[in-house]
C-alpha cells in the first residue's frame, strides 16, 4: 500500500515507523524543514519539505497513486483541506485525519470525511465509559456511539438475574447476552443457559438503551 | 433577521466590504475572533459585530446563518476560508457563498463547488491589463 503522511510532529514519526515496519511505501510531507531532516535521517526515507495543503506540493510528492492519505497537521482547517483535495481532486478512497477541536469530529463527518480522530474525544469516551457505571468493568461503543458493548461481572449473590435462564430474562428486546465468561471458559449462551454467581456477561445493546439495561442487570432480588 | 449578509474576517477587505454594504442599507453581521480587527470598520457601518471564532457552529448560529442570503468569507487563511465555506454550504445551505483566496493553488478543488471565488491578486493583474489595453 502507498501511504501519504501530511504534516504532524510526534504522531508523524510514530506512524511512519509503524508503516515502515509493515513494509508499506511511504510519502511524507512536512512544512517544518528541520523536522523533515530529522524524519528523513531517523527513518531513512525521502521527506518532502513544503505546505501539504497545496495541490502543487501534493502533486510533486506523488499523491496521485496513493491508497491512503493521513493528515496530521495541527490546524483542523489544514487537515480538512488535505482530505478534500485527496478525495475530491485525486479520488483517493481512504482518507484519515486528526482534529484538535473535538467538536470538529461531528463537523467533519457532516462534511463527508468519515475517519476523524480527536485525542480529546477519545479520552472523553474512555473516561465516560470508565466512570459511567458501577460493576460494569468495561463499556465500549462502536459506530459513532450507536452500539454499546458492556462487560458486567456478577459478584453479588442477591442479584435478581442469578439462577435464571436467558429465556426467563425480561426486556430482552433491548439487549443480547452475546457471551458468558465462566471459570476461564467462554460460553456462547442459548435460551436455556443459566446465569450463575461469578459470571462475566458480555452484553450488546444500543447506546440509548444501555442505562436501562444496566439497571435491569443490577437489580437485586426483592 | 432574514436575508442578511454575513462577512467573516474583519481585515481590511472584510471590514470595508461590511461598511460599504451597510452604507447601502444592507443588514450586515461581521464576525472576527480578533477584537482589534473591528477597528478597520468605517463610520458607515451600522451592522452587528460578533467577536468570536467562526469555526464554531454556535457562533455561526448566533449570526442566524440559516436565514442569511449571503456569506462572504475573507479570513487571512485560505484553508480556513475553504473549511468555513463547506460548513456554510453543506450544513447551513446558505444561498450565496463568496470565498476569498490569496493563492490560486486550490482552483481545481474549488472548481467542483458552487462557491464564487475572489482572487485579489488576479484582479489586480487583470486590472493592469485592462488599463494598458484600454488605452
Amino acid at each position: 500500500m502507498k501511504v501519504l503522511i501530511a504534516g504532524g510532529q510526534n504522531e508523524a514519526d510514530f506512524i511512519i515507523k509503524m508503516f515502515k515496519e509493515e513494509k508499506h511505501q511511504l510519502v511524507v510531507i512536512n512544512s517544518d524543514i528541520n523536522y523533515c531532516k530529522l524524519l528523513s535521517r531517523e527513518n531513512h526515507i525521502k521527506v518532502y519539505s513544503g505546505d501539504p495543503t497545496q495541490i502543487s506540493v501534493l502533486t510533486d510528492a506523488g499523491i496521485q497513486d496513493c491508497d491512503l492519505v493521513v493528515a496530521l497537521c495541527s490546524k483542523d482547517e489544514d487537515n480538512f483541506v488535505i482530505c478534500q483535495i485527496a478525495s475530491k481532486v485525486f479520488d483517493i478512497q481512504k482518507v484519515v485525519c486528526i482534529v484538535s477541536n473535538p467538536k470538529n469530529v461531528d463537523v467533519f463527518h457532516n462534511l463527508g470525511i468519515k475517519s476523524v480522530v480527536s485525542s480529546a474525544f477519545l479520552l472523553l469516551q474512555t473516561i465516560k465509559a470508565e466512570a459511567e457505571f458501577e460493576n460494569v468493568v468495561k463499556a465500549l461503543t462502536f459506530e459513532q456511539d450507536k452500539i454499546a458493548m458492556l462487560e458486567f461481572k456478577l459478584n453479588e449473590p442477591d442479584s435478581a438475574i442469578i439462577g435464571k435462564t436467558l429465556a426467563e430474562l425480561e426486556n430482552t428486546k433491548l439487549y443480547t447476552i452475546a457471551c458468558i465468561y465462566r471459570e476461564t471458559q467462554a460460553i456462547i449462551p442459548s435460551g436455556n443457559t443459566e446465569i450463575k454467581l461469578g459470571d462475566k456477561l458480555f452484553i450488546v445493546t444500543t447506546y440509548l438503551d444501555k442505562d436501562e439495561v444496566v439497571r435491569y442487570i443490577q437489580k437485586k432480588k426483592s | 433577521m432574514r436575508g442578511h449578509v454575513i462577512v467573516i474576517g474583519a481585515g481590511k477587505f472584510g471590514s470595508y466590504l461590511a461598511s460599504s454594504l451597510s452604507a447601502r442599507g444592507q443588514d450586515v453581521i461581521l464576525i472576527d475572533k480578533d477584537k482589534e480587527a473591528f477597528s478597520n470598520l468605517t463610520e458607515e457601518f451600522a451592522g452587528y459585530e460578533i467577536n468570536d471564532n467562526a469555526f464554531e457552529l454556535e457562533v455561526l448560529e448566533e449570526a442566524e446563518i440559516g436565514k442569511a442570503a449571503q456569506v462572504i468569507i475573507a479570513t487571512n487563511s485560505d484553508n480556513a476560508n475553504i473549511f468555513i465555506a463547506y460548513i456554510c454550504d453543506e450544513i447551513y445551505h446558505v444561498p450565496q457563498i463568496f470565498v476569498r483566496q490569496s493563492n490560486e493553488d486550490k482552483v481545481s478543488l474549488l472548481a467542483g463547488t458552487r462557491y464564487k471565488v475572489i482572487y485579489p491578486f488576479n484582479l489586480s493583474i487583470q486590472q493592469y491589463f485592462n488599463m494598458v489595453e484600454g488605452n
